[in-house]
């Protein structure tokens, strides 16, 4: 499959050879095409429709130089385009002499059509608005004995802009992990050492520091206990060979992912304030965020503020013991699903089961190896967030089911209140949704559901929160906005959800909601903004549905 | 939720632009790529469109970016396909403005050709875990 894939590998660079030929051929006649029509306007920069020619011709060329090898080209171009464009809106600052500048850079534009530079990598850089991570290229580590194989798997990933180092065996893979930090690591399971070296020699590696990197098997081999031993070893994922590249790139995407989720917020209660320290270094150095409360009455404060995932609990506390402190931390419903890990030198089976019936979830005993504790920390944090997330969401449509819209809508009022800004609340309802069932079936009405909750989540901010309120109804919480902002955002949802052609076998149809908006601080609790808005859903209903209604 | 991507419906007007995006997408990345060179073509093609994401030029003559994305929004074949936008636009405020119009993902030009399919594949995969739960 590879071999086949570097023989078009050999076609496609001639044909992308032959495209920036060909594009080096046109590109002076372009840049003639945009002197010409600079020179046609004289100097002046009044003809508001040549300046728009020229921003865009100007726009092409800064958009396509580089990708062709003319860096320079697209560098210049870009900046001709800003001066067009800053001559056609009389708001922006304008050049000093303008005029001298363009031709001053169409002069350059020229030189620099001749002078091709070097293909330009220019990265996988993506534009997105969010943080990237250091390092540029994602590094994968491949281990395969089999080095034809290994050099072609290599090549197929490095197209997808990976760089890739290829080791023949994992022995020594421990060393190389903790120096280089792969992003990810590709690993067979059959060596010349035995049918399951690979495996042997991961489940080996007792760095901590190197768990957190992801990894996947591939292997000949399809056994139950093969496919056993890699869930054991950590692997994220196993391909049985020879693997389907696309396949394999997509789950190499997503587990190197630049938006890698959140790190695990852990909360630990210790006394002793330097084995504290040493617990928390040993998790925050596989990337979890730590909090240490030493003094049991700091702990609620500290759990609102911190929204721990996990709590790690000394047993023996001052004044207070652990076992009390679980019992207040489950009194509170926001952390009853918390899971609590006891930290203690008790060898006594009796009181440890006593601690994990008072709401402990698991017992550790004193002196511990950091490796193990992370391990522990690690594997229950990861599955106290899943299940989180499938009790706070609606399974349909994703959206934050009933109470937990309620609870994003109180945990917003308090915020609000405390830095005095404000926020908007909308109740969303389907027009005549029962006539929808009933007319095409209760399966279209799941799908008219599920179109208005992608729109949802495509259409708004991150910030804002969108929840499930009932059957046909959603809420959103629109953070820092004002009424009349909030009245135009869901007006416009409303007409791009009206516009969907929904479609029941070769049926089309159109569906409409209407809406009932409220804000704070106008009605200034989490009850009377919902009865608010509600009110203003029913008016909006009363006045002939497809319409949203400001409360107030 | 279908979460492989093959099909792209790619609008562009530059023509060499276009050649060169086609050729790597499809033979690096193995997606099939139909290519319309104008906003207005797009929305023609729309109707029977069954890309799984559609890749945007901004600034086009006629139909730009922002009002072929408002176009096919309003047809069902597309009114919820994933739109990433292909631009030399990428000041803050204008990534900004592109993203309160509900695209997925922008792509900056000028790009790596050989870079593209990987930066495609994984913009699809953050796009297909974010609605993973949907």
């Amino acid at each position: 499959m590879y071999s086949a894939m570097s023989q078009s590998e050999t076609v496609l660079s001639e044909q992308l050879h032959t495209l920036k030929l060909r594009f080096a051929e046109q590109l002076e006649a372009k840049i003639q095409v945009l002197a010409s029509r600079w020179s046609a306007l004289g100097g002046t920069l009044e003809d508001s429709d040549a300046l728009h020619d020229l921003e865009l011709l100007a726009h092409n060329l800064a958009g396509a130089g580089a990708t062709f090898g003319y860096a320079s080209v697209s560098e210049t171009a870009r900046a001709l385009e800003n001066i067009f464009s800053r001559a056609l809106d009389p708001a922006s600052s304008q050049e000093i002499n303008p005029s001298a500048r363009i031709g001053h850079l169409i002069e350059r534009l020229i030189r620099a059509a001749s002078t091709p530079s070097e293909p330009v990598a220019m990265g996988g850089k993506l534009a997105r608005g969010k943080s990237e991570t250091g390092r540029d290229q994602r590094l994968i580590f491949l281990v395969d004995d089999d080095r034809e194989q290994a050099s072609l798997l290599a090549e197929g990933i490095r197209h997808f802009g990976y760089e890739v180092r290829v080791f023949a065996s994992p022995r020594g893979i421990e060393t190389a992990l903790a120096r280089s930090r792969p992003d990810l690591v590709l690993m067979d399971i059959i060596f010349p050492e035995g049918p399951s070296y690979g495996l042997e020699c991961v489940t080996a590696i007792s760095d901590p520091q190197v768990w957190g990197i992801p990894l996947i098997f591939m292997s000949s081999r399809d056994d139950f206990e093969a496919r056993l031993a890699a869930v054991r070893a950590g692997a994220s994922d196993y391909f049985q060979k020879p693997a389907d590249p696309i396949k394999l790139i997509e789950r190499i995407d997503q587990l190197t992912a630049v938006n890698q989720p959140e790190p695990y917020r852990i909360l630990v209660v210790e006394d002793d304030e330097t084995l504290a320290e040493a617990y928390a270094l040993a998790l925050r150095g596989s990337g979890m965020t730590v909090e240490i409360v030493s003094e049991p009455r700091e702990i609620t404060r500290c759990l609102d503020e911190f929204d721990a995932e996990l709590i790690l609990m000394d047993l023996y506390l001052p004044r207070c013991s652990g076992l009390d402190l679980a019992k207040v931390i489950r009194q509170q419903e926001a952390y009853t699903s918390v899971p609590i890990v006891f930290l203690s030198t008790e060898g006594r089976l009796d009181r440890q089961m006593l601690a994990m019936s008072l709401g402990g979830d698991d017992f550790l005993t004193k002196p511990i190896r950091p490796d193990y504790l992370v391990a522990s920390v690690f594997s229950r944090v990861q599955r106290a967030r899943v299940l989180r997330s499938f009790m706070v969401k609606d399974s349909m449509t994703g959206a934050l089911n009933h109470a937990n819209i309620l609870e994003s809508l109180r945990s917003e009022v308090a915020r609000a209140s405390r830095s005095g800004g404000r926020f908007a609340f909308a109740l969303i309802d389907i027009d005549l949704f029962k006539t929808v069932n009933d007319t095409y079936g209760h399966p279209t009405g799941d799908r008219v559901i599920k179109s208005l909750a992608r729109l949802l989540q495509q259409r708004l901010r991150r910030t804002d929160v969108i929840g499930r309120y009932g059957g046909e109804e959603f809420a959103l919480i629109l953070p820092d906005t004002e009424a009349t902002q909030a009245h135009e955002v869901v007006d416009a949802l409303r007409g791009c959800f009206e516009a969907i052609r929904q479609s029941a076998g070769s049926q089309e149809f159109a569906v409409t909601f209407s809406a009932g908006v409220a804000t704070y601080p106008q009605f200034e609790n989490a009850g009377s903004i919902t009865e608010a808005a509600d009110k203003a859903l029913y008016l909006a209903k009363n006045r002939g549905r497809n319409q949203v209604v400001l409360a107030g | 939720m279908e979460t492989g991507l093959r099909r792209i419906l790619y609008v562009e007007d530059e023509p060499d632009i276009a050649a060169v995006v086609k050729l790597t997408l499809e033979n690096l990345g193995g997606y099939t790529v139909q290519a319309c060179s104008s906003g207005h073509e797009a929305l023609e093609q729309a109707v029977s469109c069954t890309a799984d994401l559609i890749l945007l030029d901004v600034m086009m003559p006629g139909l730009d970016g922002p009002a072929t994305l408002e176009g096919l929004r309003r047809i069902s074949a597309t009114a919820n396909t994933p739109v990433v936008f292909m631009t030399a636009k990428t000041q803050a405020h204008e990534i900004e403005r592109y993203q309160s119009l509900g695209v997925t993902d922008i792509i900056a030009k000028p790009f790596d050709p050989m870079a593209l399919p990987g930066q495609v594949a994984s913009i699809w995969s953050s796009h297909v875990q974010r609605h993973e739960s949907v």
